[in-house]
């Protein structure tokens, strides 16, 4: 089996995953950013991002400078894109072409990791931050899927999720004895399935 | 080709759809929730979606009580469902299974339906798209299975946005409401589908839509002299196809 991989090992102080950081144009999580932008070695915003950083950091703006910040400029302000430009913030404008500003926000990540020789993950799940929520799911997005799990609290023994057939959402984590750690979750499938999950809201 | 149809129709005061309305457990639009409400011929709840209409309806609750709830009731708060069975609402435990509340609340409904002999066109869903990602898909799971459990148009509208799923075939869709927002988007969510479009920005001639090769986002439609209307959006695919778009906000 491959090697057991954590998704919220990235919100941990101590986790231990190397990460980069990319931000979207959505309301941020000032939590989240904040551990994230702590740890990342590189950090990114996909144009309007910038907008929600700069507002979000309000008064503290010198010390959350992105790495760069790419796209097509129709959603970041004139004002805080001034701001950015004036503090040495690389702008890489990607002209629109069949890409949203993600995947090329992601591609340019790639690039950057590689030029500066940074480092590289899977269906064994860490599932005991603490940090997880009460649900999880599998989505077949692209299409079906033939799919094993163990660690759920409704495992699938080769069954083929599709729409239309089988989703799994609203699932859970198989129970474990008070005090007990819980089952990584194994995840096997022949094309690729979205996981979700919940995350625990801080002070829950 | 197929008659037109025309989504937004249902949020149209001058609109001609006959509807039903059910009600998820998302925060609700209240433009929305008044105009729907006031077409609609059956309106349901699903468990939580109660918690939601009661709060939005404070003052005038009376006026807006639904013909069912439905669901496992383990959302819906001891208050909000002793006021409503208290006022006559029926309320139909549907027991844990492996479907989800607006699955059986839809079910509900087409029986419904079918006991009243109603003519109904369409069925409004408010709520699906909104808040975990995981209960979002399953509203999506939820149109898949509409296909296979009546002929009648089930939509979902939320906020901003509206989805519907296309059967395999072709598709006619009026966007000349003056609802229409300024976006819109053919998503493959089942698997791969080969898509013919007319009347989109970017249209489609025969392409296959498939995740990790093309998923037609920030689509928009063909664009007109000033002063003339839209042309219909015409889709055919070969596969359950999920259209979305956009709905102009109020005042916009």
């Amino acid at each position: 089996m491959s090697d057991e991989w954590t998704p919220l090992d990235c919100l941990l102080p101590s986790g231990t995953q190397k990460i980069c950081l990319i931000i979207l144009n959505q309301p941020l999580d000032k939590d989240h950013l904040h551990i994230l932008w702590s740890k990342a070695l590189l950090r990114a915003c996909a144009d309007g991002a910038a907008n929600h950083l700069y507002n979000i950091t309000a008064g503290d703006c010198d010390n959350f400078l992105p790495d760069y910040i790419s796209g097509d400029f129709d959603s970041i302000t004139p004002e805080v894109k001034a701001f950015y430009v004036d503090k040495g913030c690389k702008l890489m404008e990607t002209a629109d072409q069949d890409l949203t500003d993600y995947t090329k926000c992601l591609s340019i990540m790639l690039e950057e990791i590689q030029r500066r020789k940074l480092q590289q993950g899977n269906h064994r799940l860490g599932v005991n931050t603490g940090l997880e929520g009460d649900w999880c799911g599998l989505i077949p997005v692209g299409g079906p899927c033939q799919t094993v799990t163990t660690g759920l609290k409704w495992n699938l023994s080769n069954q083929v999720l599709q729409f239309g057939k089988i989703v799994s959402t609203s699932n859970t984590y198989e129970p474990v004895a008070p005090g007990n750690p819980r089952k990584a979750v194994t995840v096997s499938t022949d094309q690729p399935l979205l996981w979700s999950m919940g995350i625990r809201k801080s002070g829950e």
